[in-house]
């Protein structure tokens, strides 16, 4: 009973932790820190599903992450190498 | 008795809140995946104490995937920053 708790209140205090550090955080000037940041708001929301047992949810959200964080940092450094002001 | 906290859950949470905080404060790129690494530790475990060890192997496979990802963009956008830099500094050798 405890665990779904401590399961719980870990997820929430990592989505709010994971999102203000992502929007005030130190140094997210830069668009890595920035992409690092929502990690944590990430496994926050995972941590969210474990506790409801959306397995399923848990899985393709797992997948998803890891396609997201593909997909973000390869258009985060073509950017770069074009210049462009983002 | 105390020693009742320490199990699986307990463990794992306090891992991951320290990769949490090390993410935020830290503030260099390769020390944030470090970081990063410690929090999907603790992610792994409470997803073992739960006893969901199918999806634990899932976030076990996809893990490393992501945090290789990570490294790949962070050394290819710190080669063009330099390049860059570089760049610059010629430019202004020849005006």
């Amino acid at each position: 009973m405890l665990d779904i708790y401590i399961w719980f209140y870990t997820g929430v205090a990592l989505t709010i932790l994971g999102a203000v550090g992502t929007a005030i955080g130190p140094g997210v000037k830069d668009p890595i820190v920035r992409t690092l940041n929502t990690e944590i708001a990430a496994v926050g929301v995972s941590l969210i599903f474990l506790t409801y047992n959306h397995t399923i949810a848990l899985l393709t959200y797992i997948a998803a992450t890891t396609i997201i964080t593909m997909i973000l940092l390869r258009a985060i450094v073509r950017l770069e190498e074009v210049g462009a002001e983002l | 008795m105390y020693l009742d906290f320490v199990n699986l859950t307990t463990v794992s949470a306090a891992l991951a809140l320290i990769g949490t905080a090390g993410i935020i404060a830290l503030p260099k790129p390769l020390d944030k995946v470090i970081m990063f690494a410690l929090l999907q530790g603790g992610f792994i475990g409470m997803i073992i104490a739960a006893k969901y060890l199918d999806v634990a192997m899932a976030a076990a496979i996809f893990d490393p995937i992501s945090i290789i990802i990570l490294l790949v963009g962070i050394i290819k956008i710190n080669e063009v920053r330099k390049k860059k830099e570089e760049e610059s500094q010629e430019e202004g050798n020849l005006a």
